[in-house]
């Protein structure tokens, strides 16, 4: 089963917008937003969720202050500084104490604590990490998530999602398709690990440019297919073309580009894939799809 | 004075309004720029600030020496997997290691030693006035955090006077490393678009401000006349602290690794921004101190 | 001999699952009598927070497996099993698990002795 990954190292490159555009062309794949921290894919994909299931994915210790003499070996095993001394008043206002409090957002659920406390005060308790859903659209079923506000382990979510889109890729025999994040750390990581293909959408900016590069040395140190598809290129044709320089000196395929196009906004606002259209951006997707699912069907 | 700039969804704008505020701000204070986004650090690429000196983030991990018994219970109590006892040896994989340390407390014959791997690095340096400081990690590594932090403590070190102005470039999502980069600061500056991802990405910005119980106000960039995200800010009582519009001048500008500062248009637009925002804290400390 | 496969269900007729750090079971069986012997066991590495496959594969050097089945094996999980000095072989998924053991006692199965892609990140 094939697994194509979209996404950009920087944000706001245009990411969805292809996604989108993919999902409705392909018409039969499993989609899946895996941009868990800011999903939009969902909004220009009209949809309908079958299942929702909250996933449970990480754990926080906590301290049973019943147990806890104050010795403060918690506070010194702590690297993530999570660990922090509070103050509970007594009743009427005496007999003040000073306990260990845990900060749950700083908590990594590494157990250090736990293992180090001599009473067996702290213990680990699961958290949940967001909500996972399975939708159906008319261009296949789509796989989403939503993480709890503040929430650690969007990795984790992730890989949750793509877990979900991978079972019902291989019960209907079909291919995946992810819409990711922008970045390059454990996100990133747990989006395109096992993909078969990586499509980075890119921008005519020196930013861009830097942030491809950055990505560029990330797929290729997990050594997955990579080609890149530059959005809005006659923004600034120079720098596209320094790109394609670059590109090409990295070893990896400029597969189309895309022109600026005031429809593609417009598109969204009306909460539709830009392939709805004829426009100049709409015709470009359509030609780099069909170079992307002429490989699909090859392999 | 502490600014964090931040916004859900990428690419609207944070590093153009960071740098350029940072820009107009150093000739009347001392100005400090953070750049927190340290998988995709950009403000470089627009300050080129002359480098003063790199240090590199190192994460601790376990090298199990002679003692070692096999006995398994770091294994057991690492959550990580990133150790494994099997044939007669301890197998470890560092870059599943989170350096927390918990193997070497529960080894009873203290079998383990630490070792440190490079996670990325730490670069300060100066342009015009601005103080420049950015966390980059290493392509392939997947911890954000360990930079994070160590940034945020080598900018604590930096900041000696309160009339200080730090602008701190954050990420962008809802993550922990939004929290971590964002936190304790005296405003936090949403930067957003108005498309209908721009604002539905604003929407968990602001729940997230609301929880960790942070100031902040909007700043709209690619301002193309609309009420979009006027409305959505009327209705939430949200401050809109001024607009960037849309230009394509501003594009290409941009799109060279420039920053705005050599155009009087541009350069204004930004002090007066800035002017609000020094204006908006000073009020919000006053009527907290009323409060 | 003791052989594990990993598997999507607790029945010699359900198939190989072809993930083997993430299966939801492992069938444990001598060689010699599956239908008597078969054992299912929950995948304990599931619950963990990440290095599935390492965790997966410490458990079948724990189980003392001699002959490992499953789909492909990710680089760390790889390590492990070879240093722990288990055989593993490679079965499609479209195999039950009876058909598995049959395929395997022909000959028929290939060893893993390289990585399939990692399945990292998910920590």
């Amino acid at each position: 089963m094939k697994q194509i990954a979209i996404i950009s190292g920087k944000g706001g490159t245009g990411k969805t917008t292809v996604a989108a555009a993919f999902a409705e062309l392909a018409e039969q794949m499993i989609v899946a937003d895996c941009d868990v921290e800011a999903p939009n894919l969902h909004l220009v994909l009209a949809h309908r969720v079958k299942t929702e299931t909250e996933y449970v994915g990480n754990q926080t210790a906590c301290i049973n202050t019943a147990l806890c003499t104050q010795c403060k070996r918690c506070i010194e095993v702590c690297r993530y500084e999570a660990v922090s001394e509070k103050i509970q008043l007594g009743e009427g206002l005496q007999g003040e104490k000073v306990f260990p409090y845990i900060d749950s957002k700083r908590c990594e659920g590494c157990a250090a604590c736990v293992y180090a406390c001599p009473t067996q005060a702290i213990q680990l308790y699961p958290e949940a990490t967001g909500k996972v859903f399975l939708s159906e659209t008319n261009v296949g079923d789509f796989a989403h998530a939503e993480l709890y506000l503040a929430a650690d382990g969007s990795g984790k979510l992730v890989a949750e999602v793509r877990r979900l889109a991978r079972d019902e890729a291989r019960r209907q025999n079909k291919a995946v398709l992810i819409d990711g994040s922008p970045g390059i750390g454990c996100v990133v990581i747990s989006t395109i690990t096992g993909c078969q293909q990586v499509l980075v959408v890119t921008e005519p900016s020196q930013s861009g440019k830097h942030d491809l590069e950055r990505v560029i040395k990330l797929t290729g140190h997990f050594k997955i297919p990579t080609q890149v598809i530059i959005n809005k290129w006659d923004i600034n044709p120079e720098v596209s073309q320094e790109i394609e320089a670059a590109c090409s000196q990295l070893g990896v395929t400029v597969i189309g580009k895309i022109p600026f196009d005031s429809m593609v906004p417009k598109a969204i606002a009306l909460g539709h894939p830009i392939t709805r259209y004829e426009s100049p951006a709409a015709g470009a997707l359509r030609e780099i799809w069909a170079k992307i699912s002429l490989e699909l069907t090859d392999s | 004075m502490r600014l964090a700039v931040l916004s859900g969804k990428g690419g609207t704008g944070k590093t153009t309004v960071a740098v350029n505020l940072a820009l107009s701000w150093a000739p009347y204070r001392i100005t400090t720029y953070v750049d927190y986004d340290v998988e995709e650090p950009n403000g470089f690429i627009f300050l080129r600030p002359q480098i003063q000196s790199s240090s590199t983030v190192f994460l601790p991990y376990p090298k199990i020496n002679g003692a070692c018994t096999l006995c398994g219970k770091c294994s057991e109590a690492c959550q990580y997997h990133a150790l494994a006892v099997v044939g007669g040896q301890v197998l470890v994989f560092p870059e599943l290691c989170h350096g927390c340390g918990t193997c070497g407390i529960v080894c009873p014959v203290d079998a383990v030693d630490e070792v440190k791997r490079s996670l990325g690095q730490i670069d300060v340096g100066e342009r015009d006035g601005v103080q420049c400081l950015q966390g980059v990690l290493k392509e392939g590594e997947s911890l954000a955090g360990p930079v994070i932090r160590e940034l945020r403590h080598l900018e604590k070190k930096h900041i000696s006077q309160v009339e200080e102005v730090i602008v701190a470039d954050c990420p962008p999502g809802s993550s922990c490393s939004v929290i971590h980069s964002a936190e304790d600061s005296d405003l936090a500056l949403l930067v957003t678009e108005p498309t209908l991802f721009g604002l539905h990405d604003l929407k968990i910005a602001v729940r997230l401000m609301r929880e960790m119980g942070l100031d902040f106000g909007v700043i709209q960039n690619k301002d193309d006349g609309g009420t979009l995200i006027r409305e959505y800010c009327t209705q939430e009582g949200i401050t809109l602290l001024g607009s960037i519009p849309f230009d394509l001048e501003i594009a290409r500008i941009y799109s060279r690794g420039q920053s705005l500062m050599n155009e009087p248009k541009w350069a204004d637009l930004f002090k007066t921004l800035g002017e609000r925002i020094v204006t908006e804290v000073n009020l919000r400390k006053t009527r907290g101190e009323r409060a | 001999m003791r052989i594990a496969i990993s598997t999507g269900g607790r029945d010699l007729e359900k198939f190989v699952d072809d993930r083997f750090g993430r299966c939801p079971y492992f069938m444990f069986c001598d060689s010699e009598d599956p239908m008597g012997t078969a054992e299912y066991k929950d995948n304990p590495a599931l619950a963990g927070t990440g290095g599935a496959g390492i965790a997966a594969a410490e458990y079948m050097a724990k189980e003392k497996v001699e002959v490992l089945i499953t789909g492909s094996l990710g680089p760390n999980a790889l390590r492990v099993i070879e240093a722990g000095n288990i055989p593993a072989y490679t079965a499609s998924e479209s195999m039950t698990l009876t058909e598995a053991i049959k395929a395997w006692k022909e000959g028929h199965l290939l060893k893993i002795s390289e990585a399939g892609a990692a399945h990292a990140g998910e920590r």
